[in-house]
């Protein structure tokens, strides 16, 4: 029962459009209905365990994919939800996801980390998702741009890259992104099409060059 | 700043995620920090109350000030970013979905037309509450004042439930409910344990469940599995939320025998016999059967068959009566033919003096022996005689006859044999026909006995091995949950794509034109599921070719199928092509569509 193997993980084309329609979004009905839970689990922690369930996966592939080490991304992981029950007694619900708070939460962790020097910050670049950011920024990659194109994404700046991870890496809306990184929605679409703006430019400029 | 980059990184499994889960762990550190007043043991009670209200009191009026500036300058802020956003050679683009655009995307569209699953439909009174079992033996327990209006008000009086199952791929197929699950950006397709959609109104107007009442669902299930994760579907966004676990176990016997009898007869021979090709074998058996009876119909009419003629006994008397031919065939033949009287006792009556009497009206009737005898009737005023007599022919009178006889005879013995030689030919060519038709029937059916008997096999396989696992397949299971809400609720496992096979695919009808850019159904048989491909996902059609397979599609309301038997004939790598079969017929119901696909 419930088996799968790990030769199939990578079928992630399935249902899905090229362009991003975000399963991490959640109706307001949803979040209501989550809003009764996280009350439940605010007078009784062990109740904690459904959300702990439904998002343990989500917020460990958030961790791992901005750093190197598996086994301190499961550790962080804990941490976060940890660290989530402790102020869970401070949540209140605002009209935003329950899953953007602990992104958050696990978004400081990752950082504490980095800053702490307990973790090298790592970039996570699939091939798959390069090619859906090319055809954003109108650009065919071929071999010579590619790894140009790799390098400037991992000489953004943090705040940048964090966008282009969230957008095209993780496969985040502009909604999402929005709220994780407290930017209203219509800034985060800004911010991120100014930044492939910015690569488009270095790959024309690398490609006039030769 | 530099960073290390990884390209195409490999990914823990789903597996290895889930067993690093370890909620306990957390809640055990998370008491024992409780404990030591790090966070959520309640403040007030902590030594550092006074302390901690007098900072929380300076943050409050902190922020406080802040959000009062904020409010007065979010307008100037967002200009501000506005203006920022402007690159200096003008408008960054930046293109946007449609489906970001309106967010009213269509989670839930059911392919066919006039094809969904139905609900079946309670009433019950609010106040009371109630229990309701399903046409699949169901049950759905509704606790004493469990619904409320959209205000939240406790409903009283009655009310509508609405409840409907999805039970099996062709469910899932016609209901248009999404069966894929996105878990840390990953995509699953699930394996489910049952499906049901539970909604209530009053008054035409959508109720709720109201705030801290549950209303109980034991849904019987065809797919085993001790436990299965439950999702709710969220119908706004497209996703499926993890609610937690079923409570599963298995079925009693007294719950099965109260089954309907319709739930248990699975692949009976009705699927045989709805085959589109059985279907067609079948009408041309009929044909052939109503061509054989109109030919022979067609053949040559014989005539009545000649009478040998009788000679008349000089010792019996007779009459002689003009007879109209057209009435009386039989004696058309012979001429100067007289009605001698027989000596049956009803004719006891009869004397010679029946000659002196001038009858006013003479009648022939058939008699007893049809064409051999007749009922001569004879009246005169109130008076009726009736005497039985036979033809018969006098000196050589008889003797013409007969050489007429024989002449007749030997013209219709011959027609007779033609007639009979041209319908045996007849016969021998529907029979052949026939027996060609049935000879394709019988192999059709053997082929798929074997088939249902590998299935039969696998299942029992796979029982065995489950057995020794402790999880049997295709035993029957009630699966136990709580709804605190109304909705479509899915006991499911999210499983990988099918393994084994990835090739690029087109998808053409029977003469090869493309099918277009339709979504590809696929039906993996070892597993309670419906994977569906984009078609942009052509390119990395997965599937296991040592499992049974089939998959369809939808083009303008038309079904397209490739079965078990085509589809195992597919390439495993590389490319190839679906040549689906055009369905044409219109399906009225979800268990036509089963009966057709043999699902």
């Amino acid at each position: 029962m419930c088996s799968s193997s790990n030769s199939t993980m990578q079928a992630v084309t399935i249902n899905q459009p090229m362009e991003f329609i975000s399963k991490h979004h959640a109706s307001s009905e949803a979040m209501l209905e989550e809003w009764e839970e996280i009350k439940v689990a605010k007078a009784d922690p062990a109740k904690f365990e459904v959300l702990y369930d439904r998002y343990y996966e989500r917020i460990f592939s958030f961790v791992y994919q901005r750093l190197e080490d598996k086994e301190l991304a499961f550790d962080t992981a804990s941490q976060v939800f940890l660290k989530a029950m402790q102020s869970l007694h401070k949540y209140e619900f605002r009209g935003l996801p329950f899953a953007s708070w602990l992104f958050r939460i696990a978004k400081s962790e990752v950082y504490q980390l980095f800053r702490d020097q307990k973790a090298e910050r790592t970039v996570n670049i699939d091939k798959v998702s390069l090619k859906g950011m090319s055809d954003e920024i109108a650009e065919d990659i071929y071999e010579p741009y590619f790894d140009v194109l790799k390098e400037s994404i991992a000489e953004l700046e943090e705040d940048d890259l964090q966008l282009v991870e969230m957008r095209f890496f993780e496969k985040r809306s502009f909604k999402e992104i929005g709220e994780i990184l407290h930017i209203t929605e219509n800034n985060s679409k800004v911010k991120v099409y100014r930044i492939l703006d910015k690569l488009k430019k270095i790959l024309i400029s690398k490609k006039k060059n030769g | 700043m530099k960073r290390k980059v990884n390209i195409d990184r490999e990914k823990p499994s789903a597996e290895e995620i889930r067993s690093r889960k370890d909620f306990q762990s957390v809640l055990k550190e998370y008491s024992a920090t409780a404990g030591s007043g790090v966070s959520s043991k309640p403040f007030l009670k902590s030594t550092g109350f006074l302390i901690g209200a007098l900072i929380s009191l300076v943050a409050a009026i902190a922020v406080l000030s802040y959000s009062k500036f904020s409010s007065k300058t979010t307008g100037s802020s967002v200009v501000s970013e506005s203006k920022q956003d402007l690159s200096p050679e003008g408008v960054v683009q930046v293109p946007i979905s449609q489906d970001e655009q309106s967010g009213t995307r269509k989670i839930i569209a059911p392919p066919l037309k006039n094809v969904d699953v139905p609900f079946q439909e309670y009433k019950l009174n609010a106040s009371k509450g109630g229990e309701f079992t399903s046409k699949n033996g169901s049950t759905i327990h509704v606790p004493q004042n469990a619904f409320a209006d959209a205000q939240g008000n406790i409903l009283q009086g009655e009310v509508d439930l609405r409840f409907r199952e999805f039970r099996d791929p062709v469910d899932f197929f016609v209901s248009g409910i999404p069966m894929s699950y996105d878990s840390a950006g990953k995509k699953y397709q699930f394996e489910s344990g049952g499906m049901v959609e539970v909604t209530g109104y009053k008054d035409s107007k959508p109720i709720q469940i109201a705030s801290g009442k549950k209303v109980d669902v034991r849904l019987m299930s065809v797919s085993s599995g001790r436990s299965y994760n439950l999702y709710k579907l969220d119908t706004a966004s497209g996703n499926w939320v993890y609610i937690g676990k079923d409570v599963a176990r298995e079925k009693t016997k007294a719950e099965i025998r109260k089954q309907p009898a319709a739930e248990i007869k699975k692949n009976d021979t009705r699927q045989f016999e709805s085959r589109p090709e059985i279907v067609e074998i079948d009408k041309k058996l009929e044909e052939a059967v109503q061509l054989r009876d109109k030919a022979i119909a067609q053949l040559q009419a014989l005539p009545s068959a000649p009478l040998k003629p009788q000679k008349a006994n000089p010792m019996r008397h007779r009459f002689n009566i003009d007879v109209d031919s057209a009435e009386f065939p039989e004696m058309k033949q012979y001429k100067s033919m007289v009605f001698e009287v027989g000596t049956e006792p009803e004719n006891k009556e009869f004397s010679s003096d029946m000659y002196k009497t001038t009858w006013d009206d003479i009648q022939l009737a058939e008699g007893s022996k049809k064409g051999i005898n007749y009922c001569l009737t004879l009246k005169k005023g109130l008076e009726t005689k009736k005497v039985i007599v036979y033809p018969v022919f006098v000196g050589k009178e008889y003797q013409a006859a007969l050489k007429n006889f024989n002449s007749r005879s030997e013209a219709y013995n011959s027609l007779k044999d033609q007639n009979t030689e041209n319908e045996k030919k007849i016969r021998r060519d529907c029979d052949s026909r026939l027996a060609d038709l049935k000879r394709q029937r019988e192999k059709k059916e053997a082929a798929w006995k074997e088939e249902q008997n590998v299935l039969s096999a696998s299942k029992q396989h796979s029982a065995l091995a489950d057995s020794l696992t402790g999880s049997p397949l295709e035993r029957e299971v009630v699966r136990s949950f709580s709804l605190s809400h109304f909705g479509i609720y899915n006991c499911d496992c999210p499983i990988a794509l099918p393994a084994g096979a990835e090739i690029s695919i087109r998808v053409t009808d029977e003469a090869g034109k493309d099918l277009g850019s339709a979504s590809l159904y696929l039906v993996d048989k070892k597993i309670n599921g419906l994977f569906k491909y984009y078609s942009k996902a052509y390119t990395s059609f997965q599937f296991d070719p040592g499992s049974k397979n089939m998959a369809w599609t939808v083009v303008g309301g038309k079904m397209y199928v490739i079965r078990e038997m085509e589809f195992s004939k597919l390439h495993t790598s590389g490319q190839d092509v679906l040549h689906m079969t055009a369905i044409n017929r219109e399906f009225k119901d979800a268990a036509e569509i089963r009966s057709f696909l043999g699902i």
